[in-house]
Order: C-alpha cells, then structure tokens, then sequence
C-alpha cells in the first residue's frame, strides 16, 4: 500500500472492561506495521488504561499496561490525554506508566478533526 | 464513493449490525461501493450460521449472508476476536480439535491487518458499535 494516513486510536473504556485495552493496541501497532501515520488518544475511563501499579492477575486478565511501551518501540510518539478526563478522575501525570502529551478538549477536538482514520475502543 | 464498515456490536445485543446491514444496502443501492465489511469485537456474532431467532424477528447474520452474496462483497471477521468468542469455521475447528463450527457462507476470517488495509483503500472507513 503506497499511500500514508494520519490513523488515531482513541481508548475510551477503562482496561479490564472487555478487551478494548488490548485490541486497540493491536489495531494501533498493525497501522504503525501497515507505514501509517499513527496517534493514540486516550479520554474518558481510557485514562485509566494508563495507570502504573496495575495487578489484574487476581481477576484473571493479563496486565495490559505493561505492552505500553510498545508503543515507543513501534515509532508510535504521538500519545494524548485529554486534560478533563485526567482531572475528573484526580489523576495527574505523574499517576501514568508511559510518557504522553496531556491536551485540553479544544485540542482534542482539533486532533479528531485533523485524521483520515480514526478507530474507537 | 468507496467505502468500508467496521461492525463491532452483536446482533440482539447492539443495534449497530441492523444501523449496518440498511446503511450497507443503501450505499450499495445509490451506487457507491463497498471495499469491505469488517467485523470486530462482538460484531464477529454477526458471521454465526446457527443463530435462530424466532420467525416474526429479522434474522441479522442470514441477511449479512445474503447481501454478501447478493453484491459478492468481501465480509472479513477478526480471527482472533472469533475464535475466542465460539466463531469458527471447520479449518479452524479441525485445527483446534474442537467437535463443531459455525461460521456463516461468504464471510471469511483473518486479522486485523484487513481493517487497518480497508481504512488505507477506502474513502470513508465508518464504524457501528460498540
């Protein structure tokens, strides 16, 4: 496939609420794969996806957090938060496992209108 | 327009396939083109063989298989997504030594590599669900 697109991957859903963690990753890293140009953006409960300290064993689900990094591995740099969502769960940076660029509403707005693709988890 | 859906609800648990299945019929009978039906998550329900609703209620995934076959379209089913979920077809269900499959005519299985392919090749990649 010759052309490039800009393809966003916004996680919406906390992780452990069926596999929305996890299958957007691989959507995310299979367009990193395909040679497009791939953001990720995680608001509302996805926030939660970010957290360090995860330890789901005990309710029998991997810990989806610790394939983050793959991200960084696959060139994917463009990772948002959205700014409210964080707040509104009083989390801040500091709580998150991965780097990421912390936007507020106007911009993620912005962001959603500026992609050829965008899949939702 | 070329244009490709990505089904993520199941049928009778999601209105998402039926929004699907009439928007897909009309694209098709104003002239657009479909590049692929894509389904993903419990949107693979739509490809089982074996479901039964009673006969006063639309049969989703037998219209699925009709329009597939009407318009030869190319229907593809996450595999992961599927399998995990009791969706199988009879090379997988040998592969696996499991006693039975499922999977309904005209849809076919393999990864999630086809959707991000259908986003890349199609003018509108619309989603329905979850």
């Amino acid at each position: 496939m010759s052309n490039t697109k800009s393809l966003l991957i916004v996680n919406r859903h906390a992780p452990y609420d069926g596999m929305y963690a996890k299958e957007a990753m691989d959507a995310a890293l299979i367009g990193a794969a395909f040679n497009q140009k791939v953001s990720v953006m995680f608001m509302d409960d996805g926030v939660y996806q970010l957290l360090r300290e995860q330890a789901p064993a005990d309710i029998r689900q991997k810990n989806t957090s610790l394939t983050l990094p793959m991200l960084d591995m696959y060139d994917i740099n463009n990772v948002y938060v959205e700014r409210a969502s964080l707040q509104a769960r009083n989390l801040t940076e500091e709580n998150l496992l991965i780097p990421v660029q912390v936007i507020d509403s106007v911009q993620a707005s912005e962001l959603l209108g500026q992609q050829d693709i965008i899949l939702n988890f | 327009m070329k244009y490709t859906l990505a089904i993520y609800g199941a049928p009778y648990s999601s209105q998402a396939p039926q929004t699907a299945l009439s928007f897909a019929k009309s694209l098709l009978e104003s002239g657009h083109s479909i590049y692929r039906l894509f389904f993903y998550m419990d949107g693979v329900h739509n490809a089982s063989a074996i479901a039964v609703p009673p006969q006063d209620e639309v049969n989703i995934p037998a219209e699925w298989s009709a329009l597939i076959r009407k318009y030869d379209l190319d229907a593809v089913v996450c595999i992961a997504a599927a399998l995990r979920r009791g969706i199988i077809d009879k090379t997988e269900a040998e592969r696996y030594e499991v006693s039975a499959h499922n999977f309904a005519e005209g849809f076919t299985l393999s990864g999630l590599g086809q959707l991000v392919d259908a986003g890349i090749a199609s003018d509108r990649l619309i989603t329905f669900g979850p």
